[in-house]
């Protein structure tokens, strides 16, 4: 995986984790915040329903204190019933009616219906017919009719009504007497006014004395004080603030497990859609034998003016946080790549500087072993120098010593010469003078040649090298042996060949050599032969061969060499003689023609030139010399 | 015919006196001996010799400076010189025709028919 990949990864991993935390924990601290206000919600709710339990618990006091006037066997007039109702009731709004239901024996119903008749004139025990319609109560052993009722207005239809005619209000009330406590009923509908709104009634018994017992509660019983509520009313007056909650409620009547009646609905004044997933119900505290509950929601708005903006700006926070973060990777990653390619240049350029190195260091080797070899090659030549020129030196001594000799015996000989030449002329001659004579003249002209072949041997120590063609030369040192040649019947036959490579030599040394050389085949063959002279050229390696050569000496196999070979017809060399014939003074002529120095000096001459110089036997007969040089 | 007249021009006595034998043996040369090199002039303008045999090497005075002298005197110019050395061989004055560098040279030693050819040829030259 290279780097802009790795680098969009780790950058797509950031901005992945980097979301997914800013929304965690944004949702995280929303939920956190969410529960706060959830809580300070059902606290809200908590307090609305004390308020309201405080609120119906206040208005069930009101019986409690209209029971007074029951106390001690009192029982109080109508209108003075009515003159404590009405001031209980001015006090509440929410309560509907008062009224005094006592416990009437059938013995005691007309003194009853007589005695009530001065505040109604028409009245008269009544129970609701099947019909709907209030007729007059049938006979039965007890009535517990509705006799006085405060305020009359709105409430006529009830007076006179005996609740024991309804056999589940009968229940009730007995089940009230019994328990000698305050019951409550379920709600009833209360049309009677411009706004419908449900209400209740509790019955408060009465007793006379301080009953104890179950029948002496029965006993003692003599009627209940009944307040008929409006649950609107009450739960309205329980508001606790002036401002809005905003919250919606529903108040049951929870006290029938299977039948759930909606006691009342409180829509938030702000009018605002509840939030339908937040519910919370709180259950009221018992209320005159009755189970109810508030079921709240809250508005929307009660929780969006709660929420607080944390949950956001921690996540936009976060969301900046990982874009910043991404953006610095992306930046690193940036750098990182132009550092990385900045580095993969450096150490390209590095490994290119090193690859030249080390060719520079293959080059510099093999230029050290080239230099060495030059190096070994200039000091063998300079060995050779060197060699040559102690030769040199001390031949040049021999020279100088020689010269000198020469001078002073030639002077001697001189005059022996003339004095033999005097003795020729001028005496008396027989045979035996005559061969003296002879013999004394060859003797000068042998010590004459020795002398000058001993200085020519010492003299040809010194040589002027010029770059010269070899050909020339021969043809020069070929006229001056032409004499000869004629003389001896000598045919020469020239193999030559042209654009010979130039070499190194000293023309004037190179022609006593050939000249040496000629003469001595010229001697060899006597009156008739023929000559073959032949140059050519080559590599030495091709030639080492052909020449059985014993070794290259100073020559290298890969030189290039110039090559003359001369070849007579002549006796050739005898065998005992053919490892002597470059010895100095050794002569296969006869006395007084041959000094026995020509091919020392030869071969002096030839070395000097650091050529080689070959003399052998031919197998068809005669001698071939062969000389190679070394081409420039 | 009148003989002709030989200056030898030579330290080394004995030779002078063999040349001087040899070639009045012949009868056609009449011989006068100088030994010592710096009396050549003087002997040759007493003398007056055809040809000169002159050394080169010589302790007192070398030859080629007697003949450089010699081509400076307006009485001597024309007097032939043949170099009689030791200085040459025979194979280089045969190789010559014994001349070198214009002069005429004869190796030492010489035989007395070379030398009379070659003096003969010198003074046919002119």
């Amino acid at each position: 995986m290279n780097l802009k990949h790795k680098s969009v990864l780790i950058i797509s991993l950031v901005l992945f984790v980097g979301i997914l935390a800013s929304g965690l924990s944004g949702w995280s601290l929303y939920r956190t915040d969410e529960k706060a206000i959830i809580n300070d919600f059902r606290k809200d709710v908590d307090e609305r329903a004390a308020s309201f339990y405080r609120e119906v618990t206040i208005n069930l006091e009101t019986l409690y204190s209209l029971s007074v006037m029951f106390s001690e066997g009192n029982l109080p007039s109508l209108p003075q019933f009515s003159v404590e109702a009405k001031k209980i009731l001015n006090r509440h709004d929410d309560i509907k009616a008062l009224e005094w239901i006592p416990r009437v024996s059938h013995s005691d119903r007309l003194a009853y219906e007589k005695e009530n008749r001065h505040y109604f004139p028409n009245f008269q025990f009544t129970e609701r017919e099947s019909q709907g319609h209030m007729v007059k109560a049938k006979d039965r052993s007890e009535y517990y009719p509705v006799y006085y009722v405060e305020p009359v207005k709105g409430n006529e239809a009830a007076i006179g009504f005996d609740l024991a005619s309804n056999s589940v209000r009968r229940e009730t009330l007995e089940k009230s007497i019994r328990n000698a406590r305050p019951l409550a009923t379920a709600s009833i509908k209360l049309v009677q006014e411009n706004e419908t709104q449900k209400g209740f009634l509790v019955f408060l018994p009465i007793y006379k004395g301080n009953p104890s017992t179950v029948a002496e509660y029965h006993l003692n019983f003599r009627g209940f004080i009944l307040g008929v509520f409006r649950i609107g009313d009450i739960f309205r007056n329980s508001v606790l603030s002036e401002h809005p909650m905003g919250i919606n409620m529903i108040l049951r009547d929870e006290t029938s497990d299977s039948d759930y009646d909606t006691l009342n609905f409180h829509i938030s004044r702000t009018g605002i859609p509840a939030n339908e997933s937040i519910v919370y119900k709180k259950y009221l505290p018992d209320i005159s034998g009755r189970k109810w509950s508030i079921t709240a929601k809250p508005t929307i708005s009660y929780i969006s003016v709660r929420r607080s903006r944390l949950p956001v700006v921690v996540f936009f926070t976060g969301i900046i946080l990982t874009l910043i973060m991404s953006l610095y990777i992306r930046f690193i990653s940036r750098q990182t790549a132009i550092i990385k390619q900045n580095v993969v240049e450096r150490t390209q350029r590095l490994s290119e500087v090193n690859l030249k190195l080390v060719k520079t260091q293959k080059e510099l080797k093999i230029e050290q072993e080239r230099t060495k070899e030059l190096l070994e090659m200039r000091t063998e030549e300079l060995r050779e120098t060197q060699l040559q020129l102690f030769q040199a030196e001390k031949m040049d001594t021999i020279g100088k010593l020689s010269a000198g000799i020469a001078h002073e015996v030639k002077n001697p000989l001189a005059v022996i010469q003339l004095g033999i030449n005097y003795f020729q002329k001028s005496l008396h001659k027989d045979e035996d003078i005559d061969g003296i004579i002879q013999d004394m003249d060859n003797a000068v002209h042998r010590a004459d040649s020795v002398i000058k072949e001993l200085v020519d041997f010492s003299a040809s120590r010194q040589l002027k090298l010029e770059k010269q063609e070899l050909n020339p030369v021969i043809g020069e040192s070929l006229l001056l042996v032409n004499h000869e040649l004629t003389k001896h019947n000598i045919n020469v036959e020239m193999r030559l060949e042209e654009n010979l490579p130039f070499i190194e030599i000293d023309r004037n040394k190179l022609q006593q050599v050939f000249i040496n050389v000629l003469m001595n085949a010229i001697n060899a063959m006597g009156s008739k032969g023929t000559l073959l002279i032949r140059t050519y050229t080559g590599e030495l390696k091709n030639e080492i061969k052909k020449h059985n050569l014993s070794s290259t000496g100073q020559f290298r196999l890969t030189n290039n060499i110039v090559v003359i070979e001369i070849e007579d017809t002549g006796p050739g060399i005898n065998p005992e003689d053919e490892n002597k014939i470059f010895e100095p003074f050794f002569t296969t002529k006869k006395a007084g023609v041959g000094t026995g120095l020509g091919l020392t000096v030869t071969e002096n001459i030839v070395r000097l030139h650091n050529a080689y110089i070959d003399i052998k036997n031919r197998k068809e007969g005669g001698v071939i010399v062969t000389i190679i040089f070394k081409a420039t | 015919m009148s003989k002709i007249k030989i200056l030898v021009v030579d330290d080394e006595e004995s030779l002078t006196r063999m040349l001087k034998l040899n070639l009045e043996e012949t009868g056609g040369f009449e011989v006068k001996i100088e030994n010592q090199g710096s009396n050549t002039l003087t002997s040759a303008r007493d003398y007056k010799p055809d040809l000169i045999l002159l050394d080169i090497m010589m302790p007192d005075m070398i030859g080629s400076e007697v003949a450089e002298k010699m081509l400076g005197d307006e009485e001597l110019k024309d007097i032939k010189i043949i170099f009689l050395t030791a200085l040459v061989s025979k194979q280089e004055t045969e190789a010559t025709d014994g001349r070198i560098a214009g002069r005429s040279f004869i190796a030492k030693p010489v035989n007395i028919d070379e030398l009379i050819e070659s003096i003969e040829k010198e003074l046919g030259n002119t």
